[in-house]
């Protein structure tokens, strides 16, 4: 979307143009969702917090400073949601019953019995992720899921570029070794079921 | 470009030979969108020369390429709205439209209703859309008719004195209510008049015997001293101009310094400290020595001191102060 066509449409949402409002939603929810899923895992927790970002920008646009992209304020916004929810719920993960599922997410709603090899794939990407430091986690998804440049990343989240990129290329290798592993381990249970 | 290997690596990389650190890098800056031309040249030549960069290159593809999946995205925007809804009240289309109408209406008219005061005032720039505070030029317009009346019947008044003799003048002025004082002070009204000012004038276009009549009218002053009466009496007859001026002969004058030193002989002026014989005998002498009444004029008051503004009219309501020293101001 080109930046004054984006203004105008924040600027009608703010005056209350509920279209604009509803196209603004339709507009980003995607890619807040995706950073949401692949940051948490949970499908649940994005669409959670997906919701609650949108009502909060749309409940505050007077003090949206169309000098800045929008998109960077909502992930802003949404990210600072996931990580108070994170915090109200780390508590729970520190439980010895639970201890170390915290860092894992619930198992995905897709099965990997429905034979469909592309949702096996997303669950693996999904599942791996939670398995990658949250930092990385959050840079390659910003990075490869959400096409961000290296500049941006590092201005949301507050670190030199040259951090960003070696977490990245970390990140990146390590998820190259565990999806290759977890893709290992699923041909292994598929002979044995065959 | 510059190539975008790096020239360090990463602690865990530090047991890679050489050749697979370069390869890394170069599927990294690959990756990144870093790679220049000779980049991906060098990992042309690595993979010809070991078959394993290209399953590396594979490798990672394969994990950036599962990013590039779509994901289904719940759709919150009713929601959403419904949520927003509760906090902030949505206008419906139908009642924006109308809003929206009316706004263009209430600009349409402003901007109609300048347009008609722009055109109006550059048409018809006299025409009073708004009722304007009174100008002073207005409120002063009423006082001017009354100065006009009043100079009107001080003319009249005048022709009516020239009339009679000189020594019914103090019978006429107890009739009249016109004293020296009021001469004065309508002369000096007559003086933002000019009309009332020309009507005084040609009232004064009198046979030169009936003149005497104002030398009476001036014994009524209030003033004190008959040298400030006599002050007076040049300050009106300055102020009358030229016709008066002529119309004194010398016979005329004597006629005047005559009168002068009756005035204590009259009721008003006789009861008046200071105005003894001697001080009239000071004014009426040369009055009756001057030829004409502006050779009198002349010796009583000092020539004006030349200066820059000379040719500017004298203030013909001005007593010189040399003549006010001992007798106090006029009205």
């Amino acid at each position: 979307m080109e930046r004054a066509e984006e203004r105008e449409m924040m600027r009608k949402a703010a005056a209350g143009d509920r279209e604009a409002a509803a196209k603004c939603i339709r507009t980003f929810q995607p890619s807040v969702y995706t950073y949401i899923l692949r940051m948490s895992g949970r499908p649940d927790v994005a669409e959670d917090i997906v919701q609650e970002a949108f009502v909060r920008v749309l409940t505050n646009l007077h003090r949206f400073d169309d000098r800045y992209r929008f998109s960077t304020w909502l992930f802003t916004i949404a990210r600072r949601l996931y990580v108070n929810a994170c915090q109200k719920m780390k508590p729970r993960y520190d439980t010895s019953i639970v201890d170390g599922w915290g860092a894992k997410p619930m198992p995905p709603e897709a099965s990997i019995d429905d034979g469909d090899a592309m949702s096996h794939a997303r669950s693996s990407l999904n599942r791996v992720l939670q398995e990658l430091p949250a930092t990385q986690r959050e840079v390659i998804v910003l990075f490869h899921q959400l096409d961000w440049p290296i500049a941006l990343i590092a201005e949301h989240l507050g670190m030199p570029e040259g951090t960003v990129k070696s977490h990245l290329h970390r990140g990146r290798k390590k998820l190259r070794d565990l999806l290759e592993a977890s893709e290992k381990d699923i041909a292994q249970v598929e002979d044995v079921w065959a | 470009m510059t190539s975008a290997i790096p020239g360090h690596h990463n602690d865990g990389e530090r047991d890679e030979p050489t050749s697979q650190r370069d390869l890394h890098a170069l599927i990294d800056s690959i990756f990144d969108g870093d790679a220049s031309a000779d980049d991906a040249s060098k990992l042309h030549r690595l993979a010809d020369d070991d078959p394993r960069a290209i399953d590396e290159f594979a490798r990672m593809r394969r994990v950036v390429d599962a990013f590039r999946e779509p994901v289904e995205t719940p759709d919150a925007t009713d929601a959403v709205l419904r949520r927003v809804h509760g906090q902030r009240q949505w206008l419906p289309q139908r009642l924006r439209k109308t809003v929206t109408l009316s706004r263009v209406c209430v600009a349409a008219s402003l901007v109609l209703a300048a347009g008609v005061i722009a055109f109006i005032d550059r048409h018809a720039p006299q025409a009073k859309l708004v009722q304007q505070a009174e100008p002073i030029a207005r409120l002063a317009e009423p006082l001017s008719e009354t100065t006009s009346r009043s100079t009107e019947q001080l003319a009249s008044a005048i022709r009516e004195a020239t009339r009679i003799e000189a020594t019914r003048v103090e019978s006429l002025a107890d009739a009249q209510p016109v004293t020296a004082v009021d001469v004065v002070r309508e002369l000096r009204l007559s003086a933002a008049e000019p009309a009332a000012a020309m009507r005084l004038r040609a009232s004064l276009k009198t046979p030169t015997a009936d003149m005497r009549g104002y030398a009476g009218n001036f014994a009524r002053s209030d003033s004190s001293s008959p040298q400030l009466a006599a002050a007076q009496l040049v300050n009106w007859a300055s102020s009358t101009g030229d016709a008066l001026l002529a119309a004194f002969d010398s016979d005329s004058l004597r006629s005047l310094s005559d009168d002068v030193r009756n005035w204590p002989r009259t009721t008003s002026l006789s009861a008046k400290p200071g105005a003894d014989a001697g001080e009239l005998d000071a004014v009426a002498g040369p009055m009756q020595s001057a030829p004409t009444l502006g050779s009198w004029i002349r010796g009583l008051v000092p020539p004006p001191p030349v200066d820059e503004q000379a040719n500017e009219p004298t203030d013909p309501t001005i007593v010189p102060s040399h003549l006010l020293e001992s007798s106090g101001t006029l009205p």
